[in-house]
């Protein structure tokens, strides 16, 4: 089984401070770190490869910096890995990445299973895998947060729901996005490290995979970010003091005004 | 100054991280100054009142818990005063209430270290320089008492010491020096300290330096207001890990011939602790019957680094696929967490039991620290008592505790901890290596000094302290 896994280097957001002034993320000194959700994705491909033999891929776009995201990748145990950048990339909305990354993976070619993050902790969007498939006309289930059953041709899985979870079953090749509840990640190993180490990332530009230029960078993205605001904190509560019945008369007084 | 006398409010200063009941105060002060320091030890001595100095209450003997009198707070001295970065390293100016978070906080700033890193990173530098504190890097880079350059006591007559090393040094056994235009001299005791890493009792040596009688003196001989410390230079990378065995021996064996490699912390956690991080943490092996976790400076290239631990952990059967690394720094943070989270999780369960956990804070000369290790296994085997060893093996320096579930269990473990302490003492170890005395071991200490030194620290608290009002109950009773 061949497994794709798309990931992106998102600076860490324990870490992240607004500049007060312009509203913008200060990234000087901020680490950089695999999307948290991608790292299920990760766990997900490596097992999926460990219980059925095969291989895992993992590919990123980005700044040529995101190699370390997927050295990090190899460490855990991923087999390969490609890096997809090159400045025309740059501006690309989540139309634009899902496209790149869908050129990329036809470049591939023979993969059964795509596996993403649910989104990614900076953007939020939950868009690119979707897109991906979209892209690549393959079937696609969301919040995957079990993978019942799998063969070369179709898979059950479980997605996670507000109340309860869908089973779905779908034919291969597909792109499922999974949920923190599908896995616990593994930590880098030693041996993995060492291999990371060494690993020789191939870099994929966009001629490399025969980008229609119109459709990526910012040029290519449909979405315009107007303005990045930071909300207005909301105001602390107000603890209500006294006896039971005071408090209760208060507390619906309060809300028949609130209505 | 602040005075506190709410007993809702006052409830937090009698009580730190030993579980030591009873403690009581009529008042607590918190000066805000250092001349306030100074008033209230002095109206303090003239009536005779008990002055117990408290930090932030992450002690683990009872240090700062008081029986009478009243409580010195330190918490409001908390500035940072200087911190200067050299060439090569740098030191920092600070007051005794600067938590070590803050500080070390402060340091990375400037691109330098500061050695200490113990799990309570909420504790002032204040109490770890009155107990000589370690952590898990002192390994490398040794205790709090290397970094103390210089520091301001008040002693107990309320007049202030302002003390540089180098600057009084003992003739022998005897120290002699002038303050506030009072001459005192100081018969240090007589006894050998053992040769491991130590925090028992008054640290007496040969032509020692003044400072170093103020470094682990528990509170004892004079309030700690403020300290220059020495900083290092920022490590560059830091290369982590945690390799799992499939028995005790070959992790103790690694632990051996990984002290040769110099590695910053060489800490070791038994089956117990494995199994209490496997219920939060899935990936750990389920056959791993000990852990090591190491942490080394990269100073040349990463792959030397990875090289040489490949060959040390292949060597004692380890399998590098099963031996976690640390990537970056998040995961570094990671490792680090799991680290505090095995004592802490323990302070939690004896917390939540109702009866106190009961911990050994022992060090032997690194030779003997098999003979501890069997003697340990042996004996919690056959006692059948629910405990965890953990700690830092690379120094000879591993923490029993032991969580029992009712009285009877609470009495088999105090046993047990004596006989821990009397094994530990007959392969020339100590009583405590890097908790102090305080109130609870005050039996242990006795055991390690005799009589005789106990008596010989009396005397040198009589010289500075000489109503005994500071520190009362702490070491040992006066």
């Amino acid at each position: 089984m061949h497994v794709v896994v798309c990931i992106k280097q998102v600076p860490n957001t324990t870490q992240v401070r607004i500049n007060p002034e312009t509203n913008t993320l200060i990234r000087d000194g901020v680490e950089s770190i695999i999307n948290p959700f991608d790292m299920y994705a990760i766990e997900e491909g490596i097992r999926l490869r460990e219980k059925f033999g095969g291989k895992v891929t993992v590919i990123s776009m980005g700044p040529p910096q995101a190699d370390q995201a997927l050295k990090e990748a190899i460490s855990m145990g991923c087999d390969e890995a490609i890096l997809i950048t090159d400045r025309a990339f740059a501006g690309s909305d989540t139309w634009a990445t899902s496209y790149v990354l869908s050129q990329a993976i036809k470049k591939i070619k023979d993969f059964n299973v795509i596996l993403c993050g649910k989104q990614a902790s900076d953007g939020d969007t939950a868009q690119v895998g979707p897109g991906i498939s979209t892209h690549l006309d393959i079937p696609q289930v969301t919040y995957v947060k079990k993978i019942e059953e799998i063969s070369e041709k179709s898979a059950r899985v479980e997605r996670m729901m507000e109340e309860g979870f869908e089973i779905i079953e779908i034919p291969l090749p597909c792109l499922f996005t999974v949920v923190k509840e599908i896995n616990e990640p593994r930590l880098p190993s030693l041996k993995g490290k060492m291999k990371a180490k060494k690993a020789e990332i191939p870099k994929w530009s966009a001629e490399d995979l025969n980008c229609d230029f119109d459709k990526i960078g910012l040029d290519g993205s449909p979405t315009r970010v107007v303005k990045i605001f930071t909300p207005t904190p909301r105001k602390g509560g107000e603890i209500l003091k006294g006896d039971t019945k005071e408090i209760v008369d208060r507390l619906a007084s309060e809300l028949k005004n609130e209505c | 100054m602040l005075i506190k006398k709410d007993p809702t409010i006052i409830q937090s200063y009698l009580e730190d991280s030993s579980n030591l009941k009873g403690g009581h105060t009529e008042r607590v002060v918190i000066p805000q100054t250092i001349d306030e320091v100074s008033s209230v030890l002095k109206e303090a001595d003239t009536k005779r009142v008990p002055v117990t100095v408290s930090g932030a209450g992450t002690g683990q003997a009872g240090g700062r818990v008081p029986f009478g009198g009243i409580v010195l707070s330190t918490e409001k001295l908390s500035a940072i005063k200087e911190i200067r970065k050299f060439d090569k390293g740098g030191y920092v100016v600070l007051e005794a209430g600067v938590l070590i978070k803050d500080l070390k906080e402060a340091c990375e700033q400037k691109e330098l270290f500061y050695t200490y890193d113990p799990t309570e990173q909420t504790a002032f530098v204040g109490g770890a320089i009155a107990t000589n504190a370690s952590g898990a890097r002192s390994f490398r880079y040794g205790p709090t008492r290397q970094y103390v350059k210089g520091i301001r006591v008040a002693l107990a007559d309320g007049s202030i010491l302002l003390l540089k090393r180098g600057e009084v040094k003992a003739k022998g056994r005897i120290l002699g020096f002038e303050a506030s235009g009072k001459r005192y001299k100081i018969n240090l005791p007589a006894y050998k300290m053992p040769d491991t890493k130590n925090s028992a009792g008054y640290y007496a040596k040969d032509d020692m330096d003044l400072v170093d009688l103020f470094v682990g003196q528990e509170g004892t001989l004079g309030v700690i207001v403020e300290a220059e410390l020495g900083l290092i230079d920022r490590p560059k990378e830091i290369f982590s890990a945690f390799a799992f065995f499939k028995d005790e021996s070959s992790a103790w064996s690694f632990a051996k011939d990984s002290r040769l490699a110099r590695p910053l912390s060489i800490e070791y956690f038994d089956v117990n602790c494995l199994k209490l991080l496997g219920e939060r943490d899935h990936n750990v092996p389920d056959s791993a019957k000990a852990a090591i976790f190491f942490e080394d400076e990269i100073t040349e290239t990463e792959d030397a680094v990875m090289a040489k631990w490949e060959k040390l952990l292949s060597k004692h059967g380890v399998s590098l696929d099963n031996t976690w690394v640390a990537m970056n720094e998040k995961t570094h943070r990671e490792f680090l967490d799991k680290r505090h989270f095995i004592p802490e999780t323990m302070s939690e369960m004896a917390k939540r039991s109702g009866f106190p956990k009961v911990s050994t804070d022992l060090a032997t000369p690194k030779e003997k620290l098999r003979d501890m290790l069997e003697f340990y296994k042996n004996s919690l085997e056959k006692n059948a008592l629910r405990h965890f060893v953990f700690g830092h093996i690379g120094d000879a320096h591993l923490h029993v505790n032991m969580l029992p579930a009712d009285q009877k269990e609470y009495e088999k473990c105090k046993n047990l901890q004596l006989e821990f302490v009397k094994k530990s003492l007959s392969l020339g170890g100590t009583v405590s290596a890097e908790h102090g005395i305080g109130k609870s071991k005050k039996g242990f200490l006795k055991l390690l000094y005799g009589e005789k030194g106990i008596n010989e620290m009396i005397e040198v608290k009589k010289t500075l302290d000489r109503n005994l009002i500071l520190g009362r109950g702490n070491v040992f009773d006066t």
